[in-house]
């Protein structure tokens, strides 16, 4: 089949951005050229350079599909409209839609996209096989960005989505939920039968590694999965409805809470409050791309290049998320009011789990149809 | 033979009328080049699924071929317990309840309002069709807040009275679900029908009165059997959209672990990887689903005569005195508003107002900081007029489509093209809006119309026309063609005889059909979502934006904005045509 066919594809490709990057390749076939690859283009090196910058405003407009979060993008188009006077038309395609929308186009020779800002790495590993997307490097790049935060060639995340564990205070009492969300197995609480929230395993990505963690890690596994549905909790399609049943109360605790997500409701006046446990995923999955039939060459290449800049982390961190960038100093306006709470404390360095692409795209299409049934779910 | 033909014989028949005139174009080759422009228009996205799903992966993707594996797996599923067979019966069993409760309450109130004297009746007409101003999914979040197990506003109120056993409400659940959606469809059978109602002469009714028909008696074997046509389109047309309506049953079914096929579809096309055969190869079955059932109302309706109601007799609509009954018809009336309006509707505006969700609700917290928010926001003006201009144009387009097409199916039902016709016309509404907004973008990537916003007007007619069809095709059965045959018998010409004798009739069929159109392309979401582009963005789209991404306040406040302005439209539409009808239709 040719799903199994591009699997297999993009194993190659993640196994060679792996390799770049530093991280274990699982990939037999890791330097195997696609079975379907456009002859292999030179990389192009974007930075910003006056010339660019000079053409991009010539262009005046930059065409950007996206499936990060509203508060997080809106910010950042805002922040690169106010520095080069270029506006960005945003166009919010959630999921695996906005590759879907690009395939359709490209294939059938339209070119309206600039830059994609998307969570679906298999589907940018497939259009970059096909030829659709530039194949571009910020500069610096090994000194610009830790390994698993890129697809060398085609995309690269520009903020984490650090994954914690957030209790309603009215539901768990916060020196309960101190004491046992250290780790997972707070979770296992018989007090938080039914009061559970977790998201459908199929609907985001977010969710599905976070549950791939736990089988992953010898200290929770499949067990520890089991046991957690059958604390009956309650499946969301989307961590939206998820976050706001946890505020009303309707549920004690979460999974996968986006730490940038509870900054955004604690500015807001959420009394929500969370925990980092002992290790929690970071996930790096939010790639910024550039077409490379991009109608607005320029401007596409000026806007992906400055949002690994320092302005551009600047952005992000207005936006509250943390950038990956090498040593951008913390900036986030949530992070200075949170330290002046009595019950938060800083995320532990070492605490983050960065999952494996390989054992992601390898574990994916049998893995999730299971953690479906083990949540519940039948056929 | 008609009641007309039955009182006064056999009319001379003359062929000239509007209506005659259009037939008589349709008489050899119109029917097949009506045929021919429908399918034009509705075999372009339609074909573009069918041939993805005989593909094993998307059209154009390198090393696709041709392939019934994936159709294969779907019907296979029906048979072997998988995904399809499950999610099929699932979306059934909401469906055949939901049709049956919301067809049986809108029809109610459409009596009620159209054919009696209950009080305040009015007002109701109005107040009914608030659900419809705003998206299902205002309806999820009011009963999210209303009737959550553990943090239901209703459920703190029945434990403040009765204690913590006494929080039953639980919208997670079949009979939540069932709700939901009943109070969801009820206002499309109320509005597909109240037309019909007031187009009805009342002879028969009266007859059987002045023969000791009690009320009861008379509904049921008098004005319910002459409605039949209307009812059954109506409910032909609810158990589709159950079918096909996701976001309610997806949003509120997770929790108790429920996929209906309609989620399932959607589920393909937002996997990771998108299995967009495997959407489409689906999306065959619900056609095949909705397909039976048009068959089954064409049979219901197979003798177009039978439904004649107004006739060439003069007539006055007079109102149903409800005596002692009109008390409990205002309380059931009041009931569903509440229900299905007020409540739930009182609850998004609380949450509009509510700067963050806490478990308790606090009144000194609320303010108008969401408001203030879309006040700013860059684009609430063009999706606003993207809205506006797209509904009243859509609705416009399918009413003059609809009317065309209806002529030609209740007056040529023998003929092969209309029936095919007919039966083109219904297959879009059928598929889950999202598989066919797919459909449209394979359709149309070639074509300078792809994500403009006029390629969103057409994926609205297509989507809609059938809703003029269903309602003009109600209206012209009712309509004795001796009324046009007497006007040219008098020496009207073609046009005096349509504008004087058919247009009035038709009216108020006209005047509910276009309504509906409106409010239901003003709100359309699952197929825009596929289709649109920055440029051509909605004021759905914009709220289902900030709501997937956890805005519940700014999606409500949108919510409420929309209700606002969508409310003010219908009044002042109900202010120029209804109390005109109300008017002609007593005089």
């Amino acid at each position: 089949m040719s799903r199994q066919i591009d699997r297999r594809t993009f194993m190659a490709g993640f196994g060679a951005a792996a390799a770049a990057a530093g991280l274990p390749s699982t990939s037999a076939v890791a330097q195997t050229p696609a079975p379907n690859a456009a002859p292999v283009a030179p990389m192009e090196t974007v930075t910003v350079t006056p010339d660019l910058v000079a053409a991009a405003k010539r262009e005046g407009a930059v065409m950007v599909r996206y499936a990060a979060p509203v508060e997080v993008m809106t910010p950042v188009a805002q922040a690169f409209t106010r520095e080069f006077g270029i506006s960005v038309r945003l166009d919010r395609k959630a999921g695996s839609l906005g590759n879907q929308l690009f395939a359709t186009e490209s294939r059938a020779g339209r070119h309206i996209m600039d830059v994609a800002w998307i969570t679906d790495p298999l589907g940018l590993k497939r259009l970059g096989d096909e030829g659709f997307y530039l194949r571009w490097t910020p500069a610096n790049l090994p000194s610009l960005l830790p390994p698993g935060t890129y697809m060398e060639g085609l995309g690269y995340c520009p903020f984490w989505t650090d994954i914690i564990i957030p209790y309603n205070p009215d539901v768990v009492p916060p020196r309960k939920a101190r004491e046992i969300f250290k780790t997972w197995h707070g979770f296992l609480d018989p007090d938080l039968a039914g009061r559970i929230g977790l998201v459908d395993p199929a609907a985001t990505n977010a969710a599905f590694v976070t549950y791939m963690m736990f089988f992953e890690l010898p200290q929770y596994g499949r067990e520890f999965f089991e046991k957690l549905g059958a604390q009956r909790p309650r499946l969301y399609r989307g961590t939206a409805g998820g976050r706001d049943d946890l505020a009303s109360g309707a549920i004690g605790t979460f999974v996968p809470a986006q730490e940038f997500g509870a900054f955004h409701q604690f500015l807001q006046g959420d009394k929500t409050a969370w925990a980092y446990p002992d290790i929690a995923p970071s996930l790096a999955i939010n790639h910024i791309s550039i077409s490379r039939n991009a109608p607005n060459a320029a401007a596409a290449r000026l806007f992906a290049a400055w949002v690994f800049t320092d302005a551009g982390a600047r952005a992000m961190q207005d936006a509250q998320t943390r950038p990956t960038i090498i040593g951008v100093p913390e900036r986030r306006s949530a992070v200075a009011q949170l330290a002046k709470t009595d019950w938060w404390q800083p995320r532990p360095t070492d605490a983050s789990w960065v999952p494996n692409f390989d054992h992601w795209n390898n574990a994916y299409p049998t893995l999730m149809p299971e953690m479906r049934r083990m949540l519940g779910w039948r056929g | 033979m008609s009641i007309a033909e039955a009182v006064t014989g056999p009319v001379p028949t003359a062929r000239s009328t509007l209506t005659e005139r259009i037939e008589g174009w349709l008489g050899w080759l119109a029917p097949w080049i009506l045929f021919a422009v429908v399918a034009a228009l509705v075999v372009g996205p339609l074909g573009a699924l069918v041939y993805g799903a005989l593909r094993s992966d998307s059209p154009g993707a390198p090393g696709a071929h041709f392939t019934f594996a994936e159709v294969a797996s779907v019907y296979q599923g029906l048979f072997t317990d998988g995904w399809s067979g499950r999610a099929t019966i699932n979306s059934l069993l909401l469906a055949v309840p939901v049709t049956i409760l919301s067809t049986t309450v809108g029809v109610a109130l459409a009596y009620l309002v159209a054919r009696t004297d209950m009080p305040g009746r009015r007002t109701f007409e109005f107040l009914f069709l608030l659900p419809m101003l705003y998206s299902p999914l205002v309806g999820v979040i009011g009963w999210s807040v209303l009737a959550d197990p553990h943090a239901g506003l209703l459920n703190f109120l029945l434990e403040a009275i009765g204690g913590r056993d006494a929080r039953v409400l639980n919208v997670y659940s079949w009979a939540g679900i069932i709700w939901v959606m009943t109070f969801y469809f009820v206002p499309y059978a109320f509005l597909l029908n109240i037309g019909a109602f007031r187009a009805m002469d009342p002879a028969l009714e009266e007859a059987a009165s002045i023969s000791g028909a009690n009320l009861f008696r008379r509904i049921v074997f008098v004005t319910v059997p002459m409605m039949l046509a209307s009812i059954a389109a109506s409910a032909i047309f609810i158990f589709t959209l159950s079918l096909e309506q996701f976001s309610i049953p997806g949003f509120l079914g997770s929790q108790m672990r429920l996929d209906t096929l309609a989620y399932s579809i959607y589920q393909q096309t937002n996997m990771f990887p998108a299995n967009l055969p495997g959407a489409a190869a689906a999306g065959t079955l619900l056609l095949f689903i909705s397909a039976f059932s048009l068959w089954g109302y064409r049979r219901m309706t197979k003798r177009a005569e039978k439904f004649v109601t107004v006739t060439a007799r003069g007539y006055k609509p007079a109102e149903t005195a409800l005596g002692r009954l009109r008390l409990v018809a205002f309380l059931f009336a009041l009931a569903v508003f509440v229900l299905g309006a007020a409540l739930p509707l009182l609850a998004v505006v609380l949450r509009s107002l509510m700067p963050v969700r806490t478990t308790r609700l606090n009144m000194t917290n609320l303010n108008l900081d969401h408001y203030l928010f879309i006040y700013n926001a860059d684009n609430i003006q063009l999706s606003l007029f993207n809205s506006l201009t797209l509904a009243a144009g859509g609705a416009t387009i399918c009413a003059a489509a609809g009317f065309i097409i209806a002529v030609a199916v209740v007056r040529g039902r023998k003929r092969k093209a209309t029936a095919l016709t007919d039966y083109l016309v219904a297959l879009p509404i059928s598929l889950p809006g999202t598989v066919f907004g797919v459909g449209m973008l394979w359709a149309y990537v070639y074509t300078p119309l792809y994500l403009t916003v006029w390629l969103l007007l057409i994926a609205f007619v297509i989507r809609y026309t059938v809703y003029g069809v269903r309602a003009f095709s109600a209206g012209i059965m009712q309509i004795d063609r001796a009324l046009e045959e007497a006007a040219v018998v008098s020496g009207a010409s073609p046009t005096r005889s349509f504008l004087f004798v058919d247009l009035p009739l038709l009216k108020p069929v006209l005047v509910s059909m276009w309504l509906m159109a409106f409010l239901i392309v003003i709100r359309e979401l699952s197929a825009s979502v596929i289709l649109y582009s920055p440029e051509s963005v909605t004021l759905p789209i914009l709220t289902w934006t900030y709501l997937s991404d956890g805005f519940y306040g700014v999606a409500s406040a949108l919510s409420v904005v929309q209700l606002i302005l969508v409310g003010l439209v219908v009044i002042i539409f109900k202010a120029l045509f209804g109390a005109d009808v109300r008017t002609r239709s007593k005089d």
